[in-house]
């Protein structure tokens, strides 16, 4: 044999084993499940794999070549994960042909058509010629849509977590979750509460478009008083299962309405898919979250099912810690009312104000406690403050209160009931303090002592004094000391008693209200109403007082008008006041 | 007057420990020295010196966990020694009737 034909032999089985190979490589590349493309370099697509040609919706490489890739790109609705829109000059395959060095791309994709949503991730390589220069662009193209789905939903789940722990008014947050869902998840999100007798609340409706809000508010007047336990809200309150539809004929538009109208605006918003997901709490559905695909022509599936189940079970949850609260502040609100008396009496000779501000924690009976009691044509009146919160505090709060009034009864001196108190918190298991102030008020004036407890002011000619002497705090200090001071008013002067609430009060830079700032606010307080006075004090305090402030305040104001009385005068100043701190 | 951050400084001495106390002492506050005063106890200590020199205000939940804490020593056969604080808060303790049933020290140990 010479050396030609060695030679072209050779190169036929080169040609032979290169199109073998060739032949190889697409089916290898057609049995990969990643969609993979090559772009020439005059940004034409010249071949794609089965994958990539099933995704563009053509049935042959023939068909891709004669395609024009900018019409190829426009079926679809595409942007990057921030929903900024991704031109073909913006490809990697596109990039790299520009001579440029580009990073994977990912992809949301919408398919204008049949709506289907999908994320892909892009990265291009280089096919370069003998001499170095680019050839082509392979892409390949993985679908990344149910892990970016997945995380997506984490984040969403996230973000829902955030919303109802903003706040204990769950119809704004219930709201707000549904805002969140709209239009990322749903084009129409819904919230519907349960009600006792078998109807539905709704909480919460949202659209990103206003209109269609309107829409939704007049299908709402169609909703029947009782739900129908077979289909839709009714069936989900009756069997506690998920409901969803993604078949809704026009048939079935047509039988569920009730007239014309109702058809019409059924029609307009164009359901495509519908899903209602009950909110459960202990097996018991106390709402559903009814999510709606329209427009945006997407659809559920049972992925979806189960995600919308995971945002009720969140719902459900926030909705009852809300209630279980607002519950317990009830509660909490009526043990404190308890602890109060109904209303300040009338006492021949004087005029009395008091009032009473919990701390800023809602759902927590304070310490702070008065009260005014009629003993053989004697008034005695109690201030003070258990330490400590909640039913413990509330359980001594009344012990302290009816054992100063039994106390009295043998013995009505202060300084006597004061030792009765100490005596009986002394008694109880744990180390239970209270400071009070005892008076009682007797021609002329009043006899007063204070055991641990700030000693009254007295707003008169003199100004504004501290009256009284320091007395030991009461419930368990083994040296005591209770010493009773007899105070002399002149008609018009006026007795101020308040717990350390009102001096502890906190505000700019943590600097306390103080016995001085007290003071100061009631320097120019002489000769007027006792109801004048407290208001005033609050209005000083709320001034002063930064931030949810930790202690209670009480404040009772008595005003001496002389021995000929004008009647007493009821004054409740707490029903005035705003509870908390405004 | 602005509100100094609490604080509490733990310091190993050769007969106990000595817990210096700053800033405010409040229903806030007052958990973190009960837990202080807890792993201290738990370590061992039989001698308890508890530093208010440093503090700026004390409320009434404050007051009550000396007095618990001095009754809880009795009861439990270890010593506590309080560090009298500044004049403005001594002045609490006082008026309360608090201080004389309290075990105050000058302080023993100047820094």
């Amino acid at each position: 044999m010479d050396g030609d034909r060695q030679a072209e032999r050779l190169v036929e089985e080169l040609q032979r084993a290169l199109a073998g190979s060739e032949q190889r490589l697409a089916l290898i590349l057609d049995s990969l499940a990643e969609a993979v493309t090559i772009r020439g370099r005059d940004d034409r697509l010249i071949y794609a794999n089965s994958a990539a040609l099933a995704r563009l919706s053509l049935d042959s490489v023939e068909q891709l070549r004669a395609a024009d890739p900018r019409a190829l790109m426009s079926a679809y609705e595409t942007t990057d994960e921030h929903g900024g829109e991704i031109r073909m000059d913006d490809l990697p395959s596109v990039k790299l042909l520009r001579g440029e060095r580009p990073e994977p791309l990912l992809l949301r994709t919408v398919d204008r058509d049949s709506g289907d949503e999908q994320w892909t991730l892009l990265k291009a390589t280089a096919v370069c010629d003998a001499d170095g220069e680019i050839e082509a662009a392979v892409t390949i193209i993985e679908d990344v849509t149910q892990s970016k789905r997945a995380s997506l939903r984490m984040e969403f789940l996230a973000q829902v977590g955030d919303v109802l722990a903003s706040s204990l008014d769950y119809q704004q947050t219930l709201r707000n979750v549904a805002g969140l869902a709209v239009p990322q998840i749903a084009d129409w999100c819904a919230v519907d509460l349960f009600t006792e007798d078998g109807g539905r609340e709704p909480v919460a409706v949202a659209h990103s478009d206003p209109a269609k809000l309107r829409t939704a508010a007049r299908l709402r007047e169609y909703e029947p008083e009782r739900l129908n336990p077979e289909q839709g809200l009714g069936r989900v309150l009756r069997t506690g299962e998920s409901q969803l539809y993604t078949d809704i004929p026009d048939e079935l538009l047509v039988a569920a309405a009730l007239d014309e109208e109702h058809l019409r605006l059924l029609r307009e918003v164009g359901m495509r898919a519908v899903l209602i997901v009950p909110l459960m709490v202990r097996d018991r559905p106390i709402g559903a979250l009814t999510m709606v695909e329209a427009e945006s022509r997407r659809s559920f599936d049972r992925g979806d099912l189960e995600f919308a189940e995971q945002i009720a079970a969140r719902a459900a949850l926030a909705v009852e810690s809300a209630r279980l609260y607002s519950e317990r502040s009830a509660i909490a609100r009526t043990l404190q009312d308890s602890l109060l008396p109904e209303a300040i009496p009338e006492i021949p000779g004087w005029e009395v104000a008091a009032l009473y501000r919990p701390a800023a924690q809602e759902g927590e009976v304070g310490g702070d406690f008065y009260d005014f009691w009629e003993l053989d044509g004697e008034w005695l009146m109690v201030i003070g403050d258990v330490t400590g919160k909640g039913v413990g505090a509330a359980a001594v709060t009344s012990l302290v209160r009816h054992t100063a009034r039994a106390a009295s009864e043998f013995d009505p001196r202060p300084a006597q009931v004061l030792a009765r108190i100490d005596a009986a918190l002394r008694r109880r298991p744990t180390v239970s303090l209270c400071t009070a102030l005892c008076l009682r008020i007797s021609p002329g004036g009043a006899t007063l002592a204070v055991g641990g407890h700030p000693p009254p002011l007295r707003v008169g000619e003199g100004g504004v004094r501290e009256v009284g002497e320091h007395g030991t705090l009461l419930g368990a200090l083994a040296r005591t000391r209770w010493p009773e001071t007899r105070v002399e008013l002149r008609p018009g002067e006026t007795l101020v008693a308040f717990t350390d609430g009102v001096t502890d009060a906190v505000g700019e830079g943590g600097a306390r209200w103080g016995i001085d700032r007290l003071q100061a606010a009631l320097a120019d307080a002489r000769g007027l109403a006792p109801s004048e006075i407290g208001a005033r004090l609050l209005s000083a305090l709320d001034e002063f007082q930064v931030g949810a402030q930790a202690d209670d305040t009480a404040v009772v104001i008595m005003r001496f008008c002389g021995e000929s009385p004008p009647g007493g005068r009821l004054d409740q100043l707490s029903s005035v006041g705003a509870r908390g701190n405004g | 007057m602005s509100q100094t951050p609490f604080g509490i400084e733990q310091v190993r001495e050769q007969d106990g420990a000595r817990l210096a106390l700053s800033g405010e002492l409040d229903i806030a506050t007052v958990p973190r020295v009960e837990a202080a005063v807890e792993a201290t106890l738990t370590a061992g200590v039989r001698t308890l010196t508890i530093d208010l020199s440093e503090l700026g205000f004390v409320d009434s939940s404050g007051l009550r966990l000396f007095i618990v804490l001095d009754q809880r020593a009795a009861a439990e056969g270890w010593a506590l020694r309080l560090v009298r604080p500044a004049e403005q808060v001594m002045k609490i303790f006082r008026v309360s009737g608090v201080e004389e049933n309290l075990p105050f020290v000058e302080d023993p140990s100047p820094r």
